[in-house]
Formats: structure tokens, C-alpha cells, sequence
């Protein structure tokens, strides 16, 4: 599977950018969320059944789903059913019922990118939330996280080398 | 051609577990091998709306066989009994996170087919 050299991660806030202008970076990987326009959204993070059907059943194209082990056991046949990714074992992150879908679709962004990650609309007022973001981005050098959101930037990822936070306004830079 | 399933089809019992030296001297064997092969291959010409590939490589248990759609593998287990193969317990797809095929253990019911 060829990596992508962005790969974007929509949390659970709202964001006024519109997808297409996001999709221009690279595939969309989002929590479950059915009010997003489908056909900018490459897969969605979802752990429910109902959630994973309605995204099957969208037309013109079902959205490509990523799922736990447990409920994929079930649609293992379904080509737009992906199961969670193995988890490194020295990757030492608790996951359990409780880890937030941002975290777990982070976790998959990883595998489909090469070098970035951009985090968008992404939710850290949990602190749960915040320790694992942090735990990920440590583990992972040599991938560089874009935190994106509006002004005042964010001092929660400072001392995270390869994080940085990058303001709605100034994402164009990234490109270059 | 994607590869997003792998299943094993099992050779006939009496083919399995064969040396190569024996099958140089088993002719008939060889024969009837290679005509299971033929046989999967024309089934799956004639089922398949996807692209597969069965692959030539000797295996003493059976010869794969990579499915590009889902729908076609359940098939293709399915169908087992009524063209006359055994397919493997066990199937391999394709993890796009990992880049590596996941086994998962299958079992082969007559109301379906049940993941383990």
C-alpha cells in the first residue's frame, strides 16, 4: 500500500475549512461523524455497528470504515471494512473501551503515512486525550504531527519536538 | 491486481504430503493436480466479477488462490462442495495499516460462513 505524505486526522470539533480545500493535502481519516460531506472522507474511525452500516450503505460509494477486531470478525468479506491496526507491543499506550476514537484514528492515520500528520478539529480538552496524543506523537519521531486550529495556538504540545502547531491561516505554508 | 484475500485450496487427500521425487514418478498424480488447478481457474473465470490469480507455486498441502473483492471469496467457500475442493480454515487479508495479511481463522457452516 503506497504512504501518503499527508494523511489528515478530523477530531470531534467542528472546523469552518471546508474538506475539499482539506482533501487537497491528502486522504481524510474522521471519528464517525455523518454530517461531513462523504465524498471527501476516506475512512471513518467507527466502533458501532449502526455507524458502520450507515457508512456502507452511502451512495454513490460507501465510505471506507476502520473498525475493532471484534466487530470486523463480522465483515471480514466487506472490502470497505478495515480492522484497527496491531499495536507495536513497545508501543505502551492503554487501549480499552474508553480510549477516545481521536486517539484510535491517529493510531491508524500512522500506518498510511509517510511523514505527516495533520490534526484537524482535533479534541484535547479531555486530558486522557491529551496524555495519549502526546504518548503518540513521542513514540513516533520520526512522523511529524500539524496540529491545526485557530488562534491562540495551543501550548499543550511544546515540549513535543516533532509536534507543532500550526494556525487555520498558515496551513498553506505546509506545502511547500 | 490488488490482493485483499488469500485462500488455500486444499489439494485431494491422496495428492497431499507428495515429494517431489514421487511426483516424478507418479504421473497420474501430477495429472490430476494440475487438473484441479485448470478446474478452480475456469470456475473462477466463470464467477468471479473481480480479478483473482491462482498461483503456480508448488505447495505440498494446496495452491493459493488471491481474490481482489470480498463477495467473490465468500463464494468461492461457499461453493466448495458443489465443484468438489476444500479450501483451508483459514484466510489472509489484507491490512492496509499493518501492509500484511491478517489470518483469520474460518468456519464453514451450512447457513454460512462464520469468522473466527
Amino acid at each position: 500500500m503506497k504512504k501518503h505524505h499527508f494523511i489528515t486526522v478530523l477530531g470531534k470539533n467542528d472546523i469552518a475549512l471546508s474538506l475539499d480545500k482539506l482533501h487537497a493535502y491528502g486522504p481524510i481519516i474522521s471519528v464517525c461523524n455523518k454530517d461531513l460531506e462523504n465524498k471527501y472522507v476516506d475512512y471513518v474511525w467507527t466502533r458501532e455497528e449502526k455507524d458502520l452500516l450507515w457508512f456502507l450503505q452511502q451512495r454513490p460509494s460507501p465510505v471506507d470504515c476502520v473498525t475493532t477486531p471484534e466487530l470486523y470478525k463480522k465483515y471480514v468479506f466487506y472490502d470497505q471494512v478495515h480492522s484497527f491496526p496491531p499495536i507495536s507491543p513497545q508501543f505502551n499506550l492503554t487501549l480499552d473501551n474508553n480510549t477516545d476514537d481521536q486517539t484510535l484514528a491517529v493510531l491508524s492515520a500512522l500506518g498510511l503515512a509517510e511523514k505527516r500528520i495533520l490534526l484537524v478539529g482535533y479534541d484535547i480538552s479531555d486530558l486522557r486525550v491529551l496524555k495519549d496524543l502526546r504518548s503518540v506523537i513521542m513514540l513516533h519521531p520520526d512522523m511529524k504531527f500539524y496540529f491545526l486550529c485557530n488562534p491562540p495556538k495551543t501550548k499543550q504540545l511544546d515540549y513535543c519536538s516533532n509536534a507543532e502547531c500550526v494556525l487555520f491561516k498558515d496551513m498553506e505554508k505546509l506545502k511547500e | 491486481m490488488n490482493i485483499n484475500y488469500i485462500i488455500k485450496v486444499l489439494w485431494p487427500p491422496h495428492c497431499q504430503n507428495r515429494g517431489l521425487k514421487v511426483l516424478e514418478e507418479r504421473a497420474d498424480i501430477v495429472k490430476e493436480m494440475n487438473g484441479m488447478r485448470s478446474k478452480i481457474e475456469n470456475f473462477l473465470k466463470a464467477s468471479c466479477t473481480g480479478d483473482f490469480k491462482v498461483s503456480d507455486e508448488y505447495n505440498m498441502k494446496g495452491f493459493n488462490v488471491a481474490f481482489e473483492q470480498g463477495p467473490d471469496v465468500y463464494n468461492f467457500i461457499l461453493e466448495q462442495a458443489t465443484i468438489g475442493y476444500e479450501v483451508e480454515r483459514e484466510i489472509g487479508r489484507y491490512n492496509i495499516f499493518s501492509d500484511k495479511y491478517i489470518k483469520h481463522r474460518i468456519l464453514y457452516t451450512a447457513k454460512g460462513i462464520i469468522v473466527g
